[in-house]
């Protein structure tokens, strides 16, 4: 497949304005100022495209409803606040293809009339900032942003906000509530951010990797885009592997391919040829699948069936030689150091949940130790006020489900 | 007291947002780089320069894991010990830590030269396990490999 | 949202309506419903957090928080299943990880919401108490005490300091297990003292000093009585034990205040413990106040009124009532006056405060009385305050202005200081002390020169020629010049101010303020007819908790009498002065001035609950009963009549304003025919009107700017004046609660001016004017600017009142000072 994420990366000087547009950037941007923002709006909705950063919302929806709120002014938000562990899919773009999200940003600013952009960009990439205020500098040079993009009449401005180490602020709610300068903590929908987003007003947010697809989408068209992957969920993505794995990275695949596909045939396979023993296929949060579990292709519609989730694409790789109480144990440690405290469920169980690992991995648990730990999950499951609880609790039940005798063989 | 600089810079930052409390954690960082850390009254005074209660300041500054409320040393080493990195070595590396140079969790060499902060995932899993010293991110890194590098920072 | 789409559900097989944009929760409340919830506060936005009020919805599979879930037409609720009763039951549990079971000792056991929950769905305790918190008790801040380990961190303190209060004094820090709440950097408490987030919390984690280990709420009675402070017109909900009132709270939806009390409210209920109280009546003998039977007294009264009024005739006797006292005891000074001394001579400290506002609203729009709307901020558009600290004077009325604020009017503040709305405001104008006259001239000159109001509607009114013209050098570089703010500030605020919207202009018109005249409420009042804006755009306060009452029941020369001003400052206009509820040395501007005249008097008589400055050179001194200690009734600034029992039992041989008054005039030989509080009420039925009674008539009334006093080489400062919140004219400084918070007198200087004086924080600093001198300790602030300074005026012996001076009219009573080391 040929890359257009990736597209250029190997440039040396790729982060540079000018090698951006000599590979052929910014012309997607000419290209959509002439046409009607509506117009963009639907060919983004026939393209099918679905958000990228775990829900696999479609982005063409999420723009209608923006575009149906009069109120003004509307506020463009990128997600650069990628902190599901094994999630590093985005890095490339923000650290070594920049332009194409600043782009894609430009596009979708005109299309939504939305006059101010900001990336939300997380603490822990304190490198990526310095690349994107260096390439936001240079767009304005250049005039693809300011009150006037590209001679047009059209005004976008653009700024980077950095986040400060919360992984609950790349939900989309308590990561306008950072943006406000407030702590983090999730907000009711509804409202929801199109209509009552950053300080009240509209406010699309949209991952890096969506963002960047967008200038690809009017590059080529809605039509061709489709064609891309598997039908329901069209386009390119990214997946990054880690774990034992020979060549760990970011992948620039079609939709849909198999986990065994990513796994063997791309990063050929596990190292040290040892044997799999289980893929936790999307970042985290996303339930662990045994080795035999691998022929599931890799998309929003059809991982579900499988009895996961493709979340961000972040496929974590464990060999036969990983302690997956211990992997349990640190994940619930991450989900506890994350949680907001807004409401119970979460702040006191998952704490709770914590302890009980602490305990089983430790070699002190009991043997109703296990039953214990699926019952505090169950009374976080449904209960909580986001999806981080929930998410926790479903580590638990799935590594569990899966890996049961792992966690016995802990209990003397 | 921040300095001029620092006060100059954040009326910089505010005019980037419609609201001033928009400009809070940017406003935190350039404290933050000036300091090396969020002394009671550099909140105050960040408070006061953006018109959000002082309690508001510190409610919002410890929310978030990259802030930091005591003094620090002159590095910073944040490790990441999450599950990638986890598998690929870093208790090994905290170990080293502790042996070569006392350093643990949370704490500080005796002479200052580095502080520890373990930290959730930095998003190297691909290169785990990681670590970013002050600024500057490093990876793929082993017992010897982070040795090395500490030692380029005095 | 659209509030009148009336939409139906079922709750628990109950068809309900409720209105669109409801959540579940409002809706099942409204229709008394309950289900539980711990996080949830009517006052504030949703939070979501406890997760207590999950319910189930027909056809859905999950469960849904009532409190955050909007209630849609046909929805089919259960609030109480089975399951339900689970899933609270393990979110309960889970609340118990944290909180201690120290409910033997917990003040808040009995009416703790979690003790009920619990009760109601088990458990009694959680499997998993291993990492509890064990943070200290913090119970050094005055009034406010926190238990931390109680938190079960519902967030509800936190959000109605900030959201409601417009303060934000706690927060929530650190994040998730190991939140806490807590003030910034876990120092003692420095807020201003509310105590709402006492009544917010669900459990026991915060709570009233005053009230720690008093009594187990099962022994307690609860009554509801009207506050005594301010014109609000608050219920408030007293807990007696064993005869003695030990707290004071809100409750939710009670009273015109729906649950929210300020701090006044809520502590200063036992200033009628003070050991300051008269117990016995007195007469002066050989210099020195004695006690005396009440029948002595009321003869020496008698006939030393007898006396004057043989020798003088009855217009050498004047009398002044109180703004605290009830309708009924006001009503029957004036009738022992008007009747049975014969004089008209009859006011009170209102006519230096109130009354002021009172004139320009009656000359502006020929009305008698013009009560406030509780309700005005949240219908307003554009909200303008000048030179008023509103949330001082009716702090509870003042968080409407917050709320409209926070929910997207606008708020402009002009003011020196900083107030309170001044930092929650969508603008704050530092305009110089005493020039928002000017400033509101301002704004009329741009709007009538750019032709932005209201043409149609003016051309009706009389004296638009006269208004124009007197507004001519009222020219935006002129009032920059009077105000120090920008040209380019006056005339965006003129015409922001004339942008299409509900408009509303609030002032105080307090006796303790020096800043404004009845100009500035005259300013006001032209600016809002120019508008075309009906009266109600003017908003201004009655002071005290019965200044409008007062003033109704014809307290103030009806026919001609001598004014308060003839009374007091103008030496031997009166030979005897009969003085009920007030101590004029204290609240009175000039005070050596007024002493001087009071002790000139060949009689006066004071009746009042406590032996002060007025009353220890009073030839006779009578004992009244407080409030709480008789029934009665206040008219509040808002013309809501109010009746407040009496709840405890008389101090010491104390009576009944009004009961004294019946009694004197029947030693007097003359019966004013009413015996009792029914018969009183009864007589005053007619007479008491709660506001707008006749037609407005509209006309436009040029307001000069005059200063009466500048600045000088000599005097290079000016001082401003006002109430604080904590204090409320002389009464509150006598809870010694209240006390706790502000004990003293203090001179806010800016820290520039502290500088260049050499002044230190908490020294004392010599204040000194044309008329006199003072000593008071420095607070450096940069509430006030440069060239100003603030001093409030509660504190008899601070005297602050000897600097200052009195101003009936339009005159500006700025007040120019010098400030030095001492």
């Amino acid at each position: 497949m040929e890359k257009f994420l990736l597209r250029n990366i190997e440039n040396p000087n790729s982060t540079d304005i000018n090698e951006y547009i000599k590979a052929g950037g910014y012309k997607a941007l000419l290209k959509a100022v002439e046409m009607k923002p509506a117009d963009i709006v639907s060919e983004v909705r026939k393209s099918g495209l679905r958000g990228r950063g775990g829900a696999g919302f479609p982005t063409g929806m999420k723009w209608a409803f923006a575009s149906a709120d009069p109120k003004k002014p509307r506020y463009m938000l990128c997600n650069a606040d990628e902190g599901e562990p094994g999630t590093f899919k985005d890095r490339p773009i923000l650290e070594k293809n920049p332009h194409l999200l600043i782009e894609g940003m430009i596009i979708s600013g005109y299309a939504l009339e939305a006059e101010y952009g900001y990336i939300y960009i997380r603490g822990e990439y304190p490198a990526a900032k310095d690349i994107l205020d260096a390439a936001i500098k240079q767009a304005h040079e250049k005039g693809y942003l300011g009150d006037n993009v590209s001679g047009k009449g059209v005004r976008f401005h653009l700024y980077v906000h950095q986040g400060a180490g919360a992984y609950i602020c790349g939900e989309e709610t308590a990561l306008i509530e950072s943006l406000e300068g407030k702590r983090g903590q999730p907000r009711i929908k509804p409202p929801f951010p199109v209509n009552e987003g950053f300080l009240s007003k509209p406010t699309i947010i949209n991952n890096v990797e969506t963002l960047a697809n967008i200038p690809y989408i009017i590059e080529i068209g809605a039509d061709a885009y489709a064609e891309i992957g598997s039908p329901d969920c069209p386009g390119p993505k990214l997946y990054s592997v880690s774990g034992h794995v020979k060549r760990p990275g970011v992948y620039e695949l079609p939709m849909g391919i198999t986990l065994r596909e990513i796994i063997y045939d791309h990063c050929g396979g596990i190292r040290g040829d040892k044997k799999l023993k289980a893929v936790i296929p999307g970042g985290i949060s996303t339930p662990i699948l045994p080795a035999d579990a691998i022929d599931c292709p890799m998309d929003f519609v059809n991982m579900p069936k499988h009895g996961s989730m493709l979340g961000s694409g972040a496929v974590m790789v464990f060999d036969e030689t990983v302690d997956l109480v211990k992997v349990c144990y640190r994940a619930i440690k991450f989900f506890e150091h994350e949680s907001c405290g807004k409401c119970t469920p979460c702040r006191e169980g998952v704490g709770w949940m914590r302890a009980i690992l602490e305990r089983i991995s430790g070699g002190s648990g009991t043997a109703e130790d296990i039953d214990l730990l699926i019952e505090v999950s169950n009374n976080i499951t449904g209960k909580t006020f986001c999806p981080l609880g929930d998410g926790a609790a479903m580590v638990v039940q799935n590594f569990v489900k899966n890996f049961r005798s792992e966690f016995e063989e802990k209990i003397h | 007291m921040l300095s001029e600089n620092a006060v100059k810079e954040i009326g910089l930052i505010r005019n980037k947002y419609h609201d001033a409390q928009s400009s809070l954690l940017p406003a935190l960082y350039v404290v933050q780089k000036e300091h090396g850390w969020l002394s009671p009254e550099a909140l105050k005074e960040v408070g006061e320069i953006l018109n959000v209660p002082k309690a508001e300041v510190k409610g919002v500054s410890t929310f978030y894991a990259m802030f930091r409320h005591r003094p620090i040393g002159r590095h910073l080493i944040q490790l990441c010990t999450n599950v990638a990195c986890m598998i690929m070595g870093s208790e090994s590396l905290l170990n080293i830590l502790k042996e070569r140079y006392g350093l643990e969790p949370n704490g500080t060499t005796g002479d200052g030269r580095f502080s520890l902060v373990v930290m959730e995932c930095i998003g190297a899993c691909g290169t785990a396990p990681a670590m970013l010293v002050d600024t500057d991110f490093h990876d793929n890194l082993t017992e010897e490999r982070i040795v090395n590098i500490l030692e380029k920072y005095k | 949202m659209p509030k009148d789409i009336i939409i139906e559900l079922t709750i628990n097989g109950k068809n309900i309506k409720a209105e669109q944009g409801m959540t579940i929760l409002q809706a099942a409340q409204k229709n008394g419903i309950y289900i539980p919830n711990m996080c949830y506060d009517r006052r504030l936005k949703p939070y979501g957090g406890c997760r207590l009020c999950v319910v189930e919805l027909e056809g859905q599979k999950r469960l849904f928080a009532a409190c955050s879930t909007p209630a849609e037409d046909g929805m089919i609720v259960h609030t109480e299943t089975p399951k339900l009763a689970k899933a609270r039951k393990t979110v309960l549990e889970l609340l118990l990880v944290h909180h201690p079971l120290d409910c033997p000792i917990c003040d808040k056991a009995g009416e703790c919401d979690l003790q009920d929950l619990a009760f109601k769905y088990g458990p009694s305790q959680s499997r998993f108490t291993a990492e509890r918190k064990h943070d200290p008790e913090r119970v050094d801040a005055p009034i406010v005490e926190r238990n931390p380990n109680r938190c079960i961190l519902c967030g509800k303190c936190v959000r109605v300091c900030a959201e409601h209060q417009g303060v934000g004094a706690i927060n929530l820090i650190g994040r998730g297990f190991k939140t806490k709440v807590s003030p910034a950097f876990e120092e003692t408490l420095n807020c201003e003292f509310c105590g709402q987030c006492i009544d917010a919390c669900p459990v026991g984690a915060l709570g009233a000093k005053p009230y720690r280990f008093r009594s187990r709420v099962w022994y307690m009675d609860e009554y509801e009585a009207i506050c005594p402070y301010c014109g609000c017109g608050c219920t408030t909900n007293l807990s007696l034990r064993e005869g003695r009132i030990i707290r004071a709270r809100g409750k939710d939806g009670i009273g015109i205040n729906e649950g929210n009390l300020c701090g006044k409210g809520r502590f200063g209920f036992d200033y009628i413990y003070s050991e300051n109280r008269i117990t016995t009546p007195m007469i002066k003998k050989d210099g020195k106040l004695v006690p005396v039977s009440w029948e002595e007294a009321l003869q020496y009264v008698a006939k030393r009124l007898e006396d004057i009024k043989g020798k003088y005739g009855p217009s050498a006797i004047g009398a002044i009532g109180s703004q605290r006292c009830t309708i009924e005891d006001n009503y029957m000074l004036q009738k022992f006056m008007r009747e049975v001394v014969g004089t008209d001579n009859i006011d009170s400290v209102a006519r230096f405060g109130y009354a002021k506002a009172q004139k320009a609203l009656e000359k502006a729009y020929d009305v008698d009385f013009m009560p406030i709307k509780w309700k005005a901020p949240l219908n307003a558009d554009f909200m303008l305050v000048v030179e008023s600290d509103i949330t001082s004077t009716l702090p509870v009325w003042g968080l409407n202005f917050i709320k409209a604020k926070n929910d997207g009017a606008t708020l402009v503040v002009a003011d020196v200081k900083e107030t309170k709305l001044a930092r929650n405001s969508t603008q704050w104008l530092r305009i110089k002390p005493g020039s928002g006259t000017a400033l509101l001239n301002g704004m009329m000159k741009v709007i009538i020169d750019g032709g932005l109001y209201d043409k149609d509607k003016t051309s009706a009114v009389p004296n638009f020629d006269a208004l124009t013209a007197g507004l001519k050098e009222f020219t935006p570089q002129a009032v920059s010049n009077i105000t120090g703010i920008s040209e380019d500030a006056i005339i965006s605020l003129a015409r922001s101010y004339a942008y299409p919207g509900k408009r509303l202009i609030a002032l105080t018109s307090n006796i303790s303020e020096n800043t404004k005249s009845m100009n500035t409420i005259l300013a006001a009042a032209n600016l809002a007819i120019l508008m075309g804006d009906d009266p109600d755009t003017v908003q201004v306060p009655a002071e005290f908790s019965n200044t409008a009452g007062m003033w109704m029941s014809g307290v103030r020369p009806l026919s001609g009498g001598k004014d308060v001003y003839d009374m007091l400052y103008e030496p031997g206009a009166v030979k005897a002065l009969y003085i009920m509820g007030e101590n004029p040395i204290v609240t009175f501007q000039d005070a050596a001035r007024v002493e001087k005249t009071l002790k000139g008097l060949e009689l006066l008589i004071v009746q009042d609950i406590f032996l002060k400055e007025a009353a220890r050179i009073a030839d006779v001194v009578l004992p009244a009963c407080s409030w709480a200690e008789k029934e009665g009734t206040f008219m509040s600034a808002t013309g809501n009549i109010q009746k407040t029992p009496k709840l405890v039992a008389e101090t010491g041989q104390s009576v009944p304003d009004w009961k004294i008054f019946r009694n004197l005039a029947r030693v007097m030989n003359k019966d004013l025919g009413l015996k009792d509080i029914t018969a009183i009420r009864a007589a005053i039925a007619d007479m008491i009107v709660s506001g707008e009674t006749k037609d407005i008539r509209r006309s436009f009334n040029p307001a000069s700017y005059e200063v009466m006093e500048t600045v000088s080489e000599e005097y290079p400062m000016f001082l401003v004046t006002s109430n604080i919140l904590q204090h409320s004219g002389a009464l509150s400084v006598l809870s010694k609660n209240l006390d706790s918070v502000v004990s003293d007198a203090y001179l806010q200087v800016n820290t520039k001016d502290a500088k260049k004086h050499g002044i230190h924080d908490d020294a004392f600093v010599r204040v000194k004017s044309k008329r006199g001198e003072v000593y008071l300790k420095a607070m450096l602030s940069d509430e006030v600017p440069e060239g100003t300074v603030f001093a409030p005026l509660h504190f008899a012996h601070a005297k602050v009142n000897a600097l200052t001076y009195p101003s009936l009219n339009g005159g500006l009573p700025l007040v120019a000072v010098s400030i030095e080391a001492a």
